[in-house]
């Protein structure tokens, strides 16, 4: 509370009065205690305020664009925040330092989103700012930071105002008009949203002649075929249904890795966003499928419309907001990423007075004393350095007891009358319990060193009881779940996973367990999303388009379920189409490979890529990653080429794999995936009209 | 002509004109007139207390050793040197103890136990100083920084790297705006000097000057006795302001506050059952793997 200059006059007038006091310094004292005693009347005006005024202090924000008031935002779109501070105590605030904490991966455009002023009683203070999101997700405002002063400087308080307040962030708006088609393939094309179909229906085109059977609308009736004939001839005619469309969106904790707004999921959902705008521009029906390894979470049927649309859009930017949790991250690395944002968030949380840690527990006991750390081979080989210098002294007694043994041994009988071979024993259990009691001894110095010199662990347990505290509470673990939480890591990473992620504060995630095995494969998602797909395919009319945006990279040898749901999709006259994220920074698939697809209009990608290099086992064009910005190190790009060779021949075997099938695989990352699946839909209303034809 | 902010230029039609009182946003480029007034203000305060105290110190017969300490002053209201203010009380409670030593010791003996009554000079002497003082850290506040500079935070930006280690550039300092002084407090800092003055004059004359009980000198005693009053006056304050922020805890404070209060003193049952939780946690996973 008190800043450096405070200190400093403080301690100064305090000197100055204990010299004018004890030596009866009349005009010292008397200067002394004025000066203390202002300084302790601004204290407790100042103390008054940050009881009183600052508790009293609300937020009112806002979210405008060109239009008004929002309440979602959309990507790339610029908005205009509007934050309002409004003092409820008859107590006024002289001077004070707001700081919007601005939402990470949010571009703050202009302006700056502190402000300084002063409040009156019954006052507001306007604080206004432009963002632009970038990715769609969720962004999440936590309040104001708060900074008081007095006006000499000698007072100092730093607190948060919280006024927690979520906007969801939709996709960004594409261009639909490019996404039509732009090549006409047939002269007669049905009216948009309609597509004719071979099978008995109620449209207008005439199918076929069948006999009248009772029950048959007198209108169908075909009269002129029937006076032919002499019996009663019924006309059919063709099915004019709708193209469905279903995505199904891979949000597992494979396509969560990475940046948030910058991962695989945020990419998906970017093709997933503009799919469904180009479909419903066209109204054909879409629906979408959200699925990772638990189950399938959201399955909306297909359908067009303009709520529709907003319903995938709110249903999709809740699926990008979600970040990679999978209780595998270390304590040690989580924990003070959390306590520093608690610290800058709930800074009335984690006051001494209502959340304390006694400083002597962290001297006596690790924290936690069952699931912590285990001594590695370099703590046993130091603790055993230990033991035997410290033993050092204890073999010189022994040695020195050995060569004056001729010596001591006449004294011995004087002082333990037994018989020779009983003392001899008694003797040889002396010297043995000394050395156990020694090593025993010498163990709980060895520990006691350790906890001094162990300063970061006693301020990693004073964090843990801290943040254990305020997780307890948060989710409603208490009594007994603070204890848990202080003593096992399993919780205690579950819960600290989940507090970042609700603030989307970003932690560090290890991939892969010690036995090498990639923590984020999430092969469960194969068995839901094959299930999820004979689900829909039982569900489903005619001619549908499934398209599967999911991550199979790394459970390339686990496809079994999927390909016999796909096979059995296939024999239900739909199509599918496989669309696979890739992962950013890594160079794409090498496109030659993938000409003869259909695919047009990419022989530039071809042309880009001469910086590359070949990789000399695996044959495939690699090229250095733009995530590092420096040249990296032989072994860095060694594991790089490897990473990426391994990569490229996964996918190639998931494009064998489906190949097989007759399925097509994409990789979402070249290209552009929205045309391809627009393509395919217009390729299933020309098998409609091209088998009539 | 209105004047248009950044965001009034993105949002012409936004609609934002729902009347607030609103203080003017902050502009960067050199100080206006009324800028220059505040600060002007409170360097008039300071120089006028610096002739003050070298009035008083010069009856008290200090002569050109009256000029010291409106030397340092000086220096601190001009180069706006942050130690100024505690070298300038250092310099004057020195100059000041010196004159009383040996005007005990050579000029007459000085009655050891002091006056007990209004003391003018030093009544003076003391709203000057604390003129002085006050003016000298709002000075400070207005024109070096207010709040601690952040040390996390540097001037430097990370786009444009000038080569030097980053814990030698400097951390930005916040500064008080002078358009945020508000006349009224240059007003209350002056009416309030003499009360200041007064009290402790007031003070100084309630301590008792001649209990010198358990052996102790009458000194001593008056130290006791003003530690205790001030060790008791601060608890009461303290103990009032602890108070009042229990009246307003939140809920998800006050459960805050009575889960530490459990667990302080149900630790040791806490740490052991957790700790065979922790165990048949584990145990069940390495049963299942």
């Amino acid at each position: 509370m008190l800043t450096s200059r405070g200190w400093w006059f403080l301690i100064t007038v305090l000197s100055l009065l204990t010299l004018g006091v004890f030596d009866e310094r009349s005009t010292l004292t008397v200067l002394s205690l004025t000066l203390l005693f202002w300084f302790l009347g601004n204290w407790l005006l100042f103390s008054l305020r940050l009881r009183f005024a600052v508790p009293s202090l609300r937020i009112r924000r806002e979210v405008h664009d060109e239009r008004g008031l929002v309440d979602t935002l959309w990507t790339g779109r610029t908005f205009l925040v509007r934050v309002k501070l409004h003092l409820s105590s008859s107590l006024d605030l002289p001077y004070f330092l707001v700081t919007d904490r601005v939402p990470r991966g949010i571009e703050r455009l202009q302006e700056e989103s502190e402000r300084d002023g002063a409040l009156a009683a019954e006052e507001a203070l306007v604080l206004n700012y432009s963002i632009r999101c970038p990715a769609a997700g969720r962004i999440r405002f936590e309040g104001l930071a708060l900074q008081l002063a007095d006006f000499q400087g000698f007072f100092y308080a730093v607190t948060f105002i919280p006024g927690v307040k979520v906007y969801r962030v939709l996709p960004p708006l594409a261009d639909v008009e490019g996404h039509r088609p732009s090549v006409k393939r047939h002269n007669l094309l049905p009216s948009p949203g309609v597509h004719r179909h071979l099978r008995p229906g109620s449209g207008s085109e005439l199918l076929d002649l069948r006999d009248y059977l009772p029950g048959d609308p007198p209108k169908t009736i075909a009269w002129k075929v029937s006076a032919r004939r002499d019996r009663l001839i019924t006309k059919e005619f063709e099915s004019e249904v709708p193209i469905r469309c279903t995505l199904f969106v891979d949000t597992s904790q494979s396509v969560r890795v990475g940046i948030p707004g910058q991962n695989a999921l945020a990419r998906l959902v970017e093709i997933a966003a503009a799919t469904a705008q180009a479909t419903l521009g066209a109204r054909d029906l879409i629906g979408v499928c959200l699925f990772d390894e638990k189950g399938v979470s959201r399955l909306i049927r297909p359908a067009r419309g303009s709520r529709h649309l907003v319903h995938l859009f709110n249903l999709l930017a809740d699926a990008a907001a979600l970040v990679p949790a999978t209780g595998k991250a270390k304590v040690d690395q989580l924990l003070p990423r959390a306590y520093s944002f608690a610290q800058e968030v709930y800074p009335y949380l984690l006051r001494p007075e209502i959340n304390r840690m006694p400083g002597w527990i962290s001297w006596l006991w690790p924290l936690p004393l069952y699931t912590g750390r285990r001594s590695g081979p370099v703590t046993l080989l130091a603790r055993g350095l230990f033991v035997l210098i410290a033993s050092l002294p204890l073999a010189g007694l022994f040695l020195l007891c050995y060569f004056l043994s001729d010596l001591l041994y006449p004294i011995l009988p004087v002082f333990l009358p037994l018989p020779p071979l009983l003392l001899e024993i008694t003797v040889g259990f002396f010297f043995l319990s000394l050395a156990v009691l020694y090593y025993a001894l010498a163990n709980v110095a060895y520990r006691f060193l350790t906890r001094v010199l162990a300063g970061r662990r006693r301020r990693l347990a004073r964090w843990r009881k801290a943040m254990a505290a305020l997780l307890a509470q948060r989710y409603g673990l208490m009594p007994g779940g603070l204890g848990l939480l202080l003593e096992d890591n399993g919780p205690m990473v579950h819960y600290l996973q989940q507090f970042l992620a609700e603030h989307h504060i970003p932690y560090p995630l290890p991939l892969y367990d010690r036995q090498g095995r990639y923590l984020f494969a999430s092969p469960g998602k194969v068995d839901v999303l094959a299930r999820a797909l004979l689900r829909a395919v039982g569900k489903g009319r005619d001619n549908e388009l499934f398209v599967l945006v999911v991550d199979l990279l790394e459970l390339v040898d686990h496809l079994d379920p999927l390909l016999k749901a796909v096979t059995v999709t296939l024999t239900r006259h739909h199509q599918i189409l496989v669309l696979c994220p890739w992962p950013p920074g890594v160079p794409v698939p090498d496109q030659r490979r993938r000409r003869g697809e259909g695919e047009k209009g990419r022989r530039g990608e071809g042309e880009r890529e001469g910086g590359r290099s070949r990789h000399s086992s695996t044959g495939l064009t690699v090229s250095p990653s733009p995530l590092l910005p420096f040249s990296p190190s032989p072994l860095l790009e060694t594991v790089q080429q490897a990473t990426t060779g391994r990569l490229h021949l996964a996918f190639r075997q998931l494009q064998r794999t489906f190949a097989r099938l007759g399925v097509p695989v994409v990789c979402a990352a070249s290209g552009d995936p929205v045309r391809l699946i627009l393509d395919r839909i217009n390729q299933l209303k020309a098998v409609g009209t091209g088998r009539r034809r | 002509m209105s004047r248009h902010t950044p965001s009034e230029e993105i949002f012409p039609e936004s609609g934002l004109d729902e009347p607030i009182t609103v203080e003017p946003e902050p502009e960067s480029g050199p100080p206006t007139p009324q800028e220059d007034a505040a600060v002007r203000n409170y360097i008039f305060i300071g120089l006028a207390a610096l002739v003050a105290v070298f009035l008083v110190l010069a009856r008290r017969g200090l002569g050109s050793w009256s000029l010291l300490p409106v030397l340092v002053g000086l220096l601190g209201l001009t180069l706006r040197w942050r130690a100024s203010s505690v070298l300038f009380l250092l310099v004057l409670c020195g100059l000041i103890y010196y004159q009383e030593t040996m005007e005990r010791v050579q000029v007459r003996p000085f009655d050891r136990r002091g006056f007990r009554t209004f003391h003018l000079p030093d009544w003076l002497l003391s709203g000057a100083v604390l003129a002085y003082c006050a003016a000298h850290a709002r000075l400070l506040g207005l024109t070096v920084f207010i709040f601690p500079p952040d040390r996390r935070r540097r001037e430097e930006p990370a786009s444009q790297p000038t080569g030097r280690p980053r814990w030698f550039s400097r951390s930005p300092k916040q500064r008080r705006p002078s358009r945020l002084v508000n006349p009224w407090e240059v007003s209350w800092l002056v009416l309030s000097l003499p009360v200041w003055a007064f009290l402790a004059q007031v003070c100084w004359k309630l301590l008792p000057t001649h209990l010198d009980a358990y052996n102790l000198e009458p000194a001593t005693w008056q130290g006791i006795i003003l530690v205790w009053m001030l060790a008791v006056g601060l608890f009461l304050a303290a103990g009032f302001l602890s108070y009042a922020g229990q009246q307003q805890v939140t809920r998800r404070e006050a459960l805050l506050f009575f889960q530490d209060a459990v667990w302080q003193e149900t630790r040791r049952e806490q740490r052991r059952i957790g700790s065979w939780l922790a165990w048949a946690r584990l145990r069940r996973r390495r049963e299942k793997s």
